[in-house]
């Protein structure tokens, strides 16, 4: 009986013991989870100095995640807390909300992507009335006069592309081009159509066939590369403005039997993309740094945040990178 | 029988235990219920929070744009009820800046807020003051700055409601696990508290029971076992104690009444063996008497033989029979009648003369007797026979030289006075073994009839039996005889003078 006792005894302890365990990993995991979603009103997270906002659009091209890992990787030294908001890139409205919302709300600074347009310059003189820090970031400058812009030069982008494929094909080349989203004007407008006509024209025969708009779409690059390769028979190389659109394009010229035929060149670079660049179905792809963009940008905020002059407009470089060489 | 503190202490200590192991199961239980109930409602409680905001812009909104279209003091009491309800509601959000998305957004929700606050007061202001382009302006941005908080509210809500799936999910999964220990502990603390009322059970009952079963077997009778050795509680060892006492005391008491129910057995066999043996002595009485019938008329016969002989003057023969008439009529009397040594010995005395006058001088016989053992009592017809088995037996074989002496004397033995008679002769002596079976069946209550020679006559055996049973078993017979030098049959008897 004195055993039996014990022995319950002991049962009874490990049961509590183990419900105890159970019950207090339990509150602390839900807690945990809860507390990082905000939900207690607890201070859990780390303090910060600013407060930042970065509004991007909702797209899966690299360019964007790229950015946003080099304001990350800035934010610890500018002292910042990141708050990144998307908007559906078919339209500004969203944009300008989280704009509206984050000068009303006299947030420290904005880190905004800026197309070509003139209410940059009104937004970011709306920002300055507010003493909210603007800075702009894209990838080519607006034609308006802007405090602070950090992007890359679609015009060098174009002209590097195109460069590479001219010089491979000579004069035979007969070029598509798939531009990036978001164009108003004639593709004769767009910096990327004029850098890769710049680049052509010194190679006498070769000439830009057709041009394409890219579209939110994921299935963007391979609809609008069917389209040039369709309706263009002699294409025989297609340049692409973004990441998504150069698997696409690469996807067409596997699924036609056109590897080698037609010559792909991409932008900036994933995962996935430099398999293709390893396989030789994209010859090339120019990288445009936009990491670097992030960093530059979050670097501005802080210099300006703390008094300092607006660095105006910051232009960083692309760099190419060609199949079968080092990665 | 140890001791193991008092029986209330243990039902106490057993009851406080096994509410305190159910007890502990159970208030763990709520607590764990009440932390899971609080982990849930951490779920709702940001969105509650934030839906006060919303509803205070809605209400503030209300009253705001009523004041303004109508300038209702009404309205007014509203909107400054509402925008103070949701200022409060608003200070309640996150307004510090931390590296977290959720607490970004509360940071900036507040902001808004704020701002729709000021921009609100400020068309109140201005609508009181009649400026138009001013109250005009502050209300649309009001308006917009309060539309941007619905959204920011809805995003909120949304991120929250997104969150709250996520952590339900993995709460809810936890939350069966923890069910089910629960449900577990608490079947261990029922268990547990059942076999603990069991074990004191046995504990506080078991001794009992050992004392049920001891009172049984006392009320059977059986007074030997001794209780075990218990481990009780104070109330049952000092009633277990007391039982024991007084199991002993019991015994002893039924141990004395035995021992004398033993003794009083012993007196009343003893008591039936005197009886018995009193009988004997009446039955030989009787046999004594019916051997008188012929005796008797002997006597008659030489009463009349001596008269006889007076009258023919012969007085040798006249002597003869007047002897052998008074030591018959002796003899008549009743042998367990108690008479004097004196009457002994001058019975003795006719007897001798008797036989010297059949012997001559083939045997020497001699009697000496103290004067002051003459008044001494005793059985009577007790020299006689020794002096016959003295010359019937004895000194049957010598032809001359035959001696017997007769001795009556008071000696002191073994510290009191004593009446010695005794009857000594020259003869062939008695065996040992003879000796010893004469004094074995005169000390025996049952003699086989025919168990004395016919010489003897009341022989040697009944003298030692009548002795016996006269004196009470105060008196006795030695016979001491070396083979061929002669016997020495000594009587002892109490020193008792005989009452007239």
């Amino acid at each position: 009986m004195g055993k039996a006792i014990r022995v319950l005894a002991a049962i009874f302890g490990l049961v509590f013991a183990g419900a105890t365990a159970l019950n207090a990993g339990l509150v602390l995991r839900s807690r945990s989870v809860l507390l990082g979603s905000g939900f207690a009103g607890e201070v859990a997270a780390p303090a910060a100095r600013y407060h930042l906002l970065v509004i991007l659009p909702d797209s899966d091209d690299a360019f964007f995640s790229h950015l946003l890992e080099g304001v990350m990787a800035g934010a610890g030294e500018a002292d910042a807390a990141v708050q990144v908001e998307r908007y559906d890139s078919s339209s500004q409205d969203g944009a300008d909300r989280w704009f509206d919302i984050g000068v009303r709300a006299r947030v420290d600074g904005l880190i905004m992507y800026a197309q070509q347009s003139a209410r940059v310059a009104a937004l970011a003189d709306i920002a300055r009335k507010a003493g909210v820090v603007f800075v702009a970031v894209g990838k080519d400058a607006p034609k308006y006069p802007l405090p602070c812009f950090i992007g890359s030069a679609s015009l060098l982008q174009g002209y590097q592309g195109g460069a590479v494929l001219a010089a491979k094909l000579k004069g035979e080349a007969r070029l598509g081009l798939i531009l990036p989203a978001g164009g108003i004007d004639g593709p004769e407008e767009d910096y990327l159509y004029r850098g890769v006509a710049a680049s052509v024209s010194m190679f006498k025969g070769a000439r830009i066939v057709a041009t394409a708009w890219s579209q939110p779409s994921p299935l963007s690059g391979e609809e609008a590369a069917s389209s040039l390769i369709q309706d263009h028979a002699d294409i025989n190389a297609i340049f692409c403005a973004n990441s998504g659109d150069s698997l696409g394009a690469a996807q067409v010229v596997v699924d036609r039997n056109l590897v080698g035929k037609v010559l792909i060149v991409g932008a900036d670079e994933t995962p996935e993309l430099l398999r293709y660049l390893q396989k030789g179905i994209i010859m090339a792809t120019v990288v445009r740094d936009s990491r670097r963009i992030g960093e530059e940008a979050i670097r501005a905020f802080s210099t300006m945040k703390s008094g300092g002059p607006a660095p105006g407009v910051i232009e960083v470089d692309s760099v190419v990178r060609l199949s079968g060489s080092p990665q | 029988m140890k001791r193991s503190g008092s029986l209330r202490g243990k039902i106490i200590a057993a009851t406080g235990l096994m509410l305190a192991v159910i007890g502990i199961a159970t208030l763990y239980t709520n607590f764990a219920t009440a932390e899971l109930a609080r982990t849930i409602g951490l779920l709702f409680k940001g969105n509650l929070m934030i839906e006060d905001v919303r509803n205070g812009l809605t209400a503030t909104s209300t009253g705001l744009s009523g004041y303004l279209t109508s300038r209702s003091s009404d309205y007014l009491r509203s909107f400054i009820q509402d925008s103070t309800r949701l200022q409060k509601s608003a200070n309640l959000l996150n307004r510090e800046i931390r590296q977290d998305e959720a607490l970004l957004l509360q940071r900036e929700l507040a902001g808004l807020v704020n701002g729709y606050l000021e921009a609100a007061n400020a068309a109140v202001s201005a609508k009181r003051g009649r400026d138009v382009a001013v109250y005009t302006a502050s209300y649309g941005d009001a308006e917009r700055t309060a539309e941007l908080a619905v959204y920011l509210v809805e995003r909120i809500e949304s991120r929250n409601l997104a969150a709250s799936l996520q952590a339900w999910s993995g709460l809810d999964a936890r939350v069966r696990s923890v069910i089910f220990t629960n449900a577990a502990l608490v079947v261990a603390a029922v268990l547990t508290a059942f076999l603990l009322f069991v074990r004191y059970s046995y504990s506080i009952m078991g001794p009992l029971l050992v004392l049920a079963d001891a009172a049984k077997r006392v009320a059977h009778g059986d007074y030997d076992k001794a209780l075990p050795h218990l481990e009780a509680a104070e109330e049952i060892a000092v009633t277990a104690d007391a039982f024991e006492n007084m199991r002993l005391s019991v015994r002893s008491a039924f141990d004395e009444l035995k021992s004398k129910a033993e003794v009083e057995g012993k007196l009343i066999r003893e008591e039936l063996r005197l009886v018995d043996l009193d009988r004997r002595l009446k039955d030989a009485e009787l046999l004594a008497l019916q051997s008188q019938i012929n005796p008797h008329f002997l006597f008659n016969t030489l009463s009349a033989g001596l008269q006889l002989a007076l009258s023919e003057s012969a007085d040798r023969t006249a002597d003869f029979i007047e002897k052998l008439s008074g030591f018959i009529r002796y003899s008549l009397r009743p042998v367990s009648r108690l008479v004097s040594v004196a009457d002994e010995i001058e019975s003795v005395e006719r007897y001798v003369w008797l036989l010297r006058l059949r012997f001559g001088p083939r045997y020497d016989f001699s009697i000496e007797v103290e004067e002051a053992a003459r008044r001494i009592g005793t059985p009577a017809l007790v020299l006689q026979p020794l002096v016959e088995n003295a010359v019937g037996h004895g000194l049957r074989d010598r032809t001359e030289g035959g001696r017997v002496r007769v001795v009556a004397r008071l000696e002191e033995l073994e510290g009191r006075t004593v009446a010695v008679l005794e009857v000594c002769d020259n003869g062939r002596g008695m065996p040992e073994e003879e000796i010893e079976r004469v004094l074995r069946q005169g000390g025996e209550a049952e003699v086989a009839e025919g168990g004395e020679t016919a010489s003897s006559g009341i022989g040697l055996h009944n003298v030692i039996r009548r002795v016996l049973l006269v004196t009470k078993g105060e008196g006795r017979v030695d016979i001491q005889s070396d083979g061929g030098s002669g016997t020495q049959v000594r009587i002892l008897l109490p020193a008792r003078e005989r009452e007239v």
